[in-house]
């Protein structure tokens, strides 16, 4: 929180300067509620432009005229106007903003507004709420459960991230950006998930280059979430519009800390943890009689022998049931004068997962320094190498029994998997082509990323009056990353020594390369003595991104052997991306004394990714606030803050790399090199998928801000959405990308703060968030298509237009076998059984913040998510395995009481008409989950026990417990956790359960000590 | 404030300098693909060079949609299983076990023969729209390129049975709607003949060195004998038996010759070409359903497709089903696969008689088949009926594996005395037309 002083002290910096005549000193001192002194508060005399900002005591000096009105400002705290009268000193108390009302948001590329002044409903986590309470892996693991809106899915348990993010419903159909655009310090950076041949090496997806079946991490990963001072979240289009054409799915703008000057503190924090499975799922008994009924007789001998040995094992304990080890420390360095400021900080995150032999660590060391060359020019310079690494283990689809999610569900306990005295694996019992122990402790699934965040922000006062100021600013920076990817299967495995040629091993590099740079002017004028405010804004920017990614595959690996150019037979790939964007905005906002706060704005945007290259595309933009507590009677009153706000913008989402091109592939026989077409034919007019949002609601504020609310209504529409027209395929193409859909996505967010209890002794706050968002399809050019999934069997997203009496559907609503219509029925093919929609219902939060004794805080968030629709193949796994932990009983949904439920399910489908709920087969269901996300306790040691026992060496001292996912109820049943997702990070096609591995608890014990 | 402005005036000149001097910072350049040539480039006056790539394409994509197509139909005609531990559904649902999907991996039985079909169509509109090579040579290229058209359609037609097949699909944003199966068959044997009379024009030899796939078939003439044995099938299938008799010679069917002389696909595992795709793996094993072989007569031959396995292999996801039979036919990643051998010509010279009412003909083409299987001459009874039934019955294990059987017995109407090796198993009429057709049709009335 504190680190956003320096934005206050740009902006103040102008303001110091020409005295006036009849003036007086003025000193004083300005502290917190405890009595602690507050540095870098920003002292303004209001009409006059000057002001001071405090020492690291708490002091200030100020000139002032008699009877002025001064301001008090400070982030994360309330501010006061006090008439001065003819006092000449000053002391203050401020009080903690909890409701973060005073907050400075972006409200323009190059603007920012207060909070209480915003017109749209922008969600900002400062550090205290991303990582105040627990450390999570990853900057959006951070952000589940936080943000009103937001459809946050772990896909994997596995460290090191990897999450599918959705702001408002789905802003694609698939065939744009799923994912918001990240901008880091205002440099864009890649989130990309990119491939390394997993699914080449476990043929889940056979021959392809990169597969979201891969099942890797986001690269958001990257990103120590313990740089972060705040994130700021545009969740729509009304308030992303003015980042145009990348900003279809929402924009998260984080601003890392940044040194706050004064005395130089030395930080240094220490996470030691552990984590442990939330639950298991096979464990079925087995006996002589499920064999000879169900599986293989022949297989009795091999039971009796591990019953009489005493070798009969929980395998799913075995692999599954181990710890992780959490190991996160840091040590960060602020410090500086008033002409330059610094922020170092250096962390380790090495994080092991409950799978042995997976795990993630994270190196990352960044330097943030502020300097005033003169008092109208100043830059920053914001640097940050990371070196990640990631073993993301084994889990997911698979088709040859690599997989240890997928083998496991088979394996019998009376198997032999440890390896031998010479540590060779035994092969798994017939009819499992794998031994999961060997691809745990043998195979490799590594990924290494090296990667720089350069940024720079250059500001040029040109004109600094008390009515007017003229800024100049050019800031940009760039993200390169080099990821370096590994995977290796040894050629004796099980599962490769009856491949043709066994082994399989792959090196990729992927290098990413992002930049962009843009030229500002800001112009602010008052007018009407200070009444209104006007500030105009104008740029353009430049965006350049490049991919090279290229891999060499060996297989066919000699004895010992993993380099893949070593191999029997080699592939190579080369692959080549980059697109330009460019874009020019204007915007006026205007300030009419915080109780009118309008602003207007536009952007153009062109990009090489449209098939029109050079053309620009427009994207206004409006929004109104009305503070209506500012207006004469309010004042006063209960009502503290009242605000109306309305605000509306455009976006865009650009066609993904390659759209408008209809390629010739190389193919080979007989030694001789052929060309064939692709199956995918390209458009060259091809457009953008726009979105235009309209978004109002009220905040309020009662009892002196004590309770507040924010209630938001947003109605988000997508225009000329990309589709695949599915052509009929027996005509060599398979599909064409055209603008084809319209789809709408209506929604709810709520958010309530209290301070439930506000004494000395005891403080609690409370937060719920409640959110909801329903999505339909408005309009469909195609023919209805299904899509994501593994076939109509286990249920898919299906895309459906409006019908003829108006009823529209979702676009990620589920549904699958069986058909409802006879087949005689000329709707008969399409008439599938609908299981409900991969949103919720409805989600909610509850956040919890109690301070007690002083120094004691405990803290707690909660969150549920209602009603939504899971995709599941990993229960069909287990229970064709036999293993499921329910399989003997006989008592699910509509079994007739004497099948086994393992058996029973494999067969089970549809909807059960007793009940009307879907049948626990291999169909899809509907579930809901609770979660207790995140919950600390910490314990400050108060500062006159630090003095006594440390002098003036060590500041603060601050130690505690925290853990992550906790708790968890959820009626789920279909594998480890309803969050899941095969498939990665996608708008429809996401959340697939198959081949999964449990869901895990973190513990952690953390000590900072600020020197 | 004078300062301030000199200052201004600098920092003004040096950002408009910065930004637009050295290049126009809004100005950007088309990006071409930086990762493969353009249909667009050989669609206007091909080169020579381009039209044998296009062609040699031809020959890669004869192995499109093959491998599925090989075991949907062998699973559905009840000669082999594939026992694939983590995919459930070649068991289950394509023996009826459980619902039949239009939206699974199983389609490429279907839609894998959509691709030759089109590169046949970009050719011969490459071949129409250049003046590169000369006539002969054209035709050459048509003539290829319309013997795989009809193989591909063929292969596709028998997948959906009754659902017929769309014979005009050059604009794919405007395919004819799927015509009636005779009518199929009528256009399948057009593309087939087209390509015959082109290949008669075409010369003494093609413009360039065929497959070694097709060694003995790489010359206009030795390629039409193969383009007639595919015609051949589609005259049987009509039930055409003075057509195919007219045929029969023009193939290379040689009854006194080597029973496995035809082309074939050929395979390798260095990319850009690709490896056999019908090798088993831990994961997925084709194995010869017990019932069939266990009918085998003692001695038979063909028994060698198959290896015994000492414990039998057992299936147990959704389905349990044992047998000790694995396919033995691939085993290498460079192994070929063949598209029409000199046996199937032969049980079709003895089917033809037997049609015909030539039972001595007939008896003697049977055994000309049994006696390379080291098996006793036929003697049973030679009716119409009794012969067919043992052609059938020697097309089941010559031409195991190859795709026929479920073929056969539909076009007899004999489904139904297919062996059911589960009793809860179903034969499957036909598979149901993939999704995307379907809505296709129902878009695009």
């Amino acid at each position: 929180m504190k680190g956003k002083l320096l934005i206050c002290l740009c902006l103040l910096i102008g303001l110091i300067g020409t005295a006036t005549a009849q003036s007086s000193t003025l000193t004083g001192k300005v502290t917190d509620s405890n009595g602690t002194p507050l540095p870098g508060v920003s002292v303004l005399v209001k009409g006059t432009g000057q002001g001071a900002t405090t020492e690291a005591d708490g002091t200030f000096r100020i000139t002032a005229p008699a009877n002025a009105k001064i301001g008090i400002s400070y982030i994360g705290f309330l501010s006061q106007e006090i008439t001065v009268g003819n006092r000449s000193t000053l002391n203050v108390t401020l009080s903690e903003d909890t409701r973060q009302l005073e907050e400075v948001v972006v409200s323009g590329l190059a603007t920012t507004v207060k909070r209480s002044n915003l017109a749209n409903a922008v969600t900002r986590l400062d550090s205290k709420d991303l990582t105040g309470t627990t450390t999570p892996v990853t900057t959006d693991g951070a952000l589940q459960g936080k943000i009103a809106g937001a459809n946050i899915v772990a896909n994997s348990s596995v460290p090191g991230g990897g999450f599918n993010l959705q702001f408002r419903g789905v802003s694609t159909l698939g065939a744009s950006a799923s994912q918001p655009l990240f901008i880091v310090d205002g440099v864009y950076i890649d989130n990309g998930q990119y491939g390394n041949g997993r699914s080449a090496a476990n043929k889940a997806a056979a021959g392809s280059s990169a597969s979201p079946q891969d099942n890797n991490a986001n690269r958001l990963a990257d990103l120590n979430p313990d740089d972060i001072e705040s994130v700021e979240v545009l969740k729509g289009s009304s308030a992303a519009a003015i980042y145009g054409t990348r900003a279809n799915a929402g924009v998260v703008i984080i601003t890392t800390k940044r040194g706050k000057g004064g005395k130089t503190t030395v930080s240094f924090g220490q996470d030691i943890g552990f984590s442990k499975a939330l639950s298991y799922y096979g464990g079925a008994d087995w006996t002589e009689q499920k064999l000879t009924d169900y599986f293989a007789p022949g297989d009795i001998p091999l039971l009796r022998a591990a019953r009489a040995n005493g070798t009969y094992t929980n395998w799913e304990k075995v692999m599954y049931g181990g710890t992780g080890a959490i190991r996160n420390s840091r040590l960060g360095i602020t410090g500086g004068n008033e002409k330059t400021k610094f922020y170092v900080n250096g962390s380790i995150s090495d994080e092991t997962g409950i799978i042995k032999n997976t795990g993630f660590q994270r190196y990352s060391i960044r330097a943030n320094v502020d300097h005033k060359l003169t008092n109208w020019l100043d830059f920053s310079i914001n640097s940050n190498y990371i070196v990640s690494n990631n073993d993301r283990g084994w889990t997911g689809n698979d088709n040859s029994y690599v997989n240890y999610g997928y083998s496991l569900p088979y394996t019998k306990p009376y198997a032999n998997l440890y390896p031998d005295a010479n540590g060779n694996y035994p092969d798994n019992i017939s009819g499992v082509g794998e031994n999961p122990l060997a691809i745990r402790d043998r195979a490799v699934n590594n990924q290494k990323n090296n990667r720089v965040l350069q940024g720079f922000t250059v500001n040029a006062r040109a004109i600094n009056t008390a009515k007017s100021s003229l800024t100049f600013r050019i800031n940009g920076g760039l993200d390169y990353q080099n990821g370096f990817a590994t995977v290796l299967l040894p050629a004796d495995l099980q599962s490769q020594r009856q491949e043709a040629n066994p082994g399989f091993a792959q090196d990729t590099r992927t290098e990413v390369f992002n930049s962009n740079v843009q030229v500002s002017a800001i112009y602010t004028h008052a007018l009407m003595d200070g009444r209104l405010n006007l500030t105009s804004s104008a740029g353009a920017v430049r965006l350049y991104k490049y991919l090279r990614s290229n891999y060499v595959r060996g297989t066919g690996l000699p004895a010992g052997v993993s380099n893949p150019s070593r191999g029997k037979v080699i592939d190579g790939f080369v692959e080549y991306q980059n697109n330009t964007d460019v874009g020019v905005f204007a915007q006026q906002d205007a300030n009419y004394e915080d109780k009118i706060i309008g602003s207007v704005g536009i952007r153009f945007d062109k990009s090489t990714l449209n098939s029109e290259f050079d053309r620009f595309y427009a994207f206004p933009r409006a929004a109104l606030a009305v503070n209506a507590a500012r207006f004469g009677t309010w004042a006063g009153s209960k009502i503290s803050q009242l605000k109306f706000r309305v605000a509306y913008g455009q976006t865009a989402g650009l066609p993904t790399f390659g759209t408008t091109y209809s390629q010739l592939q190389v193919v080979g026989v007989g030694g001789l090199g052929g060309l064939v077409p692709s199956t995918v034919l390209g458009n060259v007019t091809i457009q953008p998928e726009r979105a235009t949002e309209l978004e109002y609601g009220i905040d309020f504020g009662l009892f002196n801000n004590r309770i507040t609310g924010e209630f938001t209504l947003y109605n988000k529409k997508v225009f000329d959405l990309i589709q695949p027209l599915t052509t009929a395929p027996t005509t060599g193409v398979t599909s064409t990308q055209i603008n084809a859909a319209d789809l709408t996505n209506r929604g709810l967010e709520f958010s309530l703060g209290a301070d439930v209890v506000r004494s000395e002794n005891f403080k609690w706050f409370i937060q719920p968030i409640f959110w909801y968002n329903r999505s339909k399809i408005t309009r469909l050019e195609i023919p209805e298509r299904l899509t994501g999934g593994f076939g109509a069997t286990f249920g898919q997203w299906r895309v459906k237009g409006p019908d003829a009496d108006g009823t529209t559907y979702s676009p990620t609503e589920i549904v699958g076998q069986p058909r409802t219509l006879p087949a005689t029925d000329p709707n008969f093919a399409r008439s599938w059984t609908s299981y409900g929609d991969a949103q919720p219902k409805y989600e909610l939060s509850l956040n919890n913040r109690i301070t007690f004794l002083k120094n004691f805080e405990f803290s707690a968030l909660l969150n549920y998510r209602h009603k939504f629709t899971v995709v599941s193949l990993t229960r069909l796994l287990w229970d064709e395995g036999g293993n499921t932990s329910d399989w003997s009983e006989t008592d699910d949904l509509g079994n007739d009481g004497s099948t086994p439920n393992g058996i029973y399910r494999q067969g089970a489908n549809g909807i059960d008409e007793g009940s009307g709920k879907p049948k626990p087969g291999a169909n899809p269901n509907i579930y809901s989950f609770l979660k207790l996300r995140e919950a600390a306790l910490y314990y400050r040691v108060p500062t006159p026990v630090l003095k006594r026992a440390f002098g003036s060496v060590v500041s603060n001292v601050r130690v505690g417990i925290s853990g992550n996912n906790l708790l968890r109820w959820t009626d789920y049943t279909a594998g480890y956790d309803p969050e899941n997702s095969n498939f990665g990070s996608l708008a429809l096609g996401a959340g697939v359960d198959l081949g999964s591995t449990p869901a895990v608890r973190r513990m952690m014990f953390h000590i900072a000590v600020d020197f | 404030m004078k300062l301030m402005k000199k200052h201004t005036s600098f920092l003004l000149a040096t950002l408009l300098a910065g930004s637009f001097t050295a290049c126009n910072p809004l100005q950007t350049e088309e990006v071409i693909d930086p990762n493969f040539p353009s249909v667009g480039a050989v669609t206007n006056n091909a080169s020579k060079a381009q039209l044998d790539a296009l062609s040699v394409g031809q020959f890669s994509l004869a192995r499109n949609g093959l491998a599925t197509y090989l075991l949907v139909t062998g699973t559905i005609g009840k000669e082999l299983f594939n026992f694939n531990g983590t995919e459930s559904r070649w068991m289950t649902e394509l023996n009826g076990v459980r619902l039949i999907d239009n939206s699974a991996f199983y389609n490429t039985a279907t839609t894998g023969f959509g691709l030759p079909v089109r590169q046949a169509n970009i050719t011969l509109a490459a071949v129409g729209n250049t003046s590169s090579v000369s006539d002969a040579e054209k035709n050459g290229y048509r003539g290829i390129a319309n013997t795989f058209k009809g193989l591909a359609y063929l292969q596709m037609l028998n997948a959906q049975g009754t659902n017929g097949v769309r014979l005009n699909v050059e604009d794919p944003f405007n395919p004819s709607k799927p015509a009636t199966y005779a009518e199929s068959l009528a256009g399948i044997a057009k593309f087939l003949d087209d390509g015959a009379a082109q290949l008669d024009q075409a010369g003494a030899a093609f413009s360039y060195t065929l497959p070694s796939g097709f060694a003995g078939f790489n010359t206009p003439a030795t390629f039409k004998r193969f383009n007639r044995a595919i015609a051949l099938r589609v005259a049987i299938y009509q039930a055409d038996w003075a057509k195919a008799a007219t045929l029969l010679p023009q193939t290379f069917y040689n009854a006194t010759g080597d029973l496995n002389v035809g082309p074939r696909n050929t395979y390798n595992a260095t990319p850009p070409d690709i490896q056999n795709p019908l090798l088993n793996t831990s994961s997925s094993q084709i194995v010869g359903v017990k019932e069939v072989f266990d009918r085998a007569e003692p001695g038979d031959k063909r028994l060698a497709k198959v290896r015994v396995q000492a414990a039998p292999l057992t299936y147990t996801s959704g389905v349990t089903y044992s047998t000790p039979y694995l396919t033995n036919m691939y085993t290498s990643g460079s192994d070929p696969i063949p598209i029409i051998r000199n046996e199937e010509l032969v049980l079709i010279a003895a089917e033809i008689a037997a049609q015909q009412g030539n039972a001595a003909e007939s008896t003697r083409l049977i055994n000309i088949i049994r006696t390379a299987a080291g098996l006793p001459n036929y003697a049973g009874a030679t009716t119409k009926d009794a012969l067919i039934n043992a052609i059938l019955k020697e097309r089941q294990y010559s031409l195991f594996y190859e795709g026929h059987r479920w073929v056969d017995m539909r076009r007899y109407n004999k489904l139904n005395e297919i062996i059911l090796p589960v009793p809860t198993m179903k034969v499957l009429e036909r598979l149901e037309r993939p999704v995307a057709e379907v809505n296709w049709d129902v878009f695009n009335p």
